[in-house]
């Protein structure tokens, strides 16, 4: 007879074994009947303890139901990623707001230095400009009329801002800053409203 | 044993990932389904029916709580099984429920006892001896004996080695054997 199985008497009475192992437990049970007392007195245990009755309900199951759904709190703990980028979110209105301040400030200053440059108060920068972008369009005219092209619009479009534009540089390019955060503020709020509407629908 | 033997596998991934998005409705689906092993699990730990359906209740509320977090990497089931498990263990601790070993060695070796744990007694009895057992050990035989687990997933919910589950699993029987021996005999 082969050694008792005993260590593996409780896995094969759970369901547990496969394969080999299965095979050589079950014919070591056929021929020990000390294994076998074995794992009749764990199938006995397992008989016994289905004996203890389980509990009868205190609370009818829709009652149950019910008073968790009150108790549940009205938000979930967020993992770490998702609290992340909630407060991301709820930060892009602060961060548009920031970078309007900053080009704004920065259009009033560059405007204030170019008024004190038109007064002649020191040298124009944008006419020290133009030669170098009518040298680089001749160079690249060598290469094909394409730059020269490119080169050329630039230089048109230096001079239309340099002269004021229909409304002025400063204040087309103000309105135009004004326009995009507005609109990426206005996306936002939209974004968020959906956001709220879906979390509404769900609750 | 539970009462999600109803749910399709399909169904409940459905209602999970509605839950986890914070639909109430999808997770009192999922309270209802999974009420009767919750509240069993408890019970057989702490062996107490008010305090069990308190606790199943906490259970539910804690993972409704933490259920952003759930990854179905293990079963739902057997997640939900071990928040219980923890919630009844707590409970213990906090109300300080002990049973006597020797005193239930003893009754059991009475033979005035051997007649008149009979029915709702021995029922009673037997509920005494599971939890005179050391709680990890306690646990791992319910989720085993009453709520049929395999072994993976007892290892899987309550987060040990299949090996320790083993382990624990002789020391309660063993345990149980020498308690229980008398009405084993009557079998």
């Amino acid at each position: 007879m082969s050694k008792h199985v005993t260590t593996w008497l409780e896995a094969h009475h759970d369901g547990e074994l496969q394969g080999s192992r299965l095979q050589r437990v079950e014919k070591h049970l056929s021929q020990c009947a000390s294994c076998r007392a074995e794992l009749e007195s764990l199938q006995k245990l397992s008989a016994l303890l289905q004996q203890s009755a389980a509990p009868k309900p205190l609370t009818p199951p829709e009652q149950f139901v019910a008073q968790v759904g009150l108790q549940l709190p009205r938000h979930q703990k967020q993992p770490l990623r998702r609290k992340v980028l909630r407060i991301a979110w709820t930060m892009i209105p602060l961060g548009l707001l920031g970078l309007l301040v900053l080009a704004q400030t920065i259009l009033i200053v560059s405007g204030v230095i170019l008024n004190i440059l038109k007064l002649g108060l020191g040298v124009d920068v944008t006419t020290g400009l133009l030669p170098i972008f009518q040298q680089r369009a001749w160079q690249m005219g060598v290469s094909g009329p394409a730059e020269v092209t490119l080169s050329s619009l630039f230089t048109t479009i230096l001079h239309w801002l340099r002269s004021g534009g229909p409304l002025g540089w400063e204040i087309t390019l103000c309105y135009s800053l004004l326009l995009v955060f507005g609109l990426l503020y206005w996306s936002w709020l939209t974004g968020w409203w959906v956001y709220r509407q879906h979390q509404q629908r769900l609750n | 044993m539970s009462e999600e033997v109803g749910l399709s596998t399909e169904s409940e991934h459905d209602l999970l990932q509605r839950a986890q998005q914070g639909d109430r409705h999808a997770f009192g689906d999922l309270v209802r389904y999974h009420r009767q092993g919750v509240v069993n699990v408890v019970f057989r730990l702490c062996g107490d029916a008010n305090m069990a359906e308190d606790a199943a209740q906490e259970t539910f509320i804690r993972a409704w709580q933490h259920l952003p977090r759930y990854r179905p990497k293990s079963a739902f089931r057997n997640w939900l099984y071990r928040i219980a498990a923890n919630m009844a263990l707590d409970e213990l601790r906090r109300r300080r429920a002990t049973v006597d070993v020797d005193t239930l060695t003893h009754l059991a070796s009475d033979d005035k006892t051997e007649a008149a744990v009979e029915g709702k007694e021995q029922s009673e009895y037997i509920r005494q001896a599971t939890l005179s057992l050391p709680p990890a050990s306690r646990t791992a035989l319910v989720l085993r004996e009453y709520e049929g687990l395999s072994y993976k997933e007892i290892a899987a919910a309550l987060d040990i080695p299949i090996g320790t589950v083993m382990s624990r699993l002789n020391y309660a029987r063993g345990r149980l054997k020498e308690i229980l021996g008398p009405l084993m005999e009557g079998l």
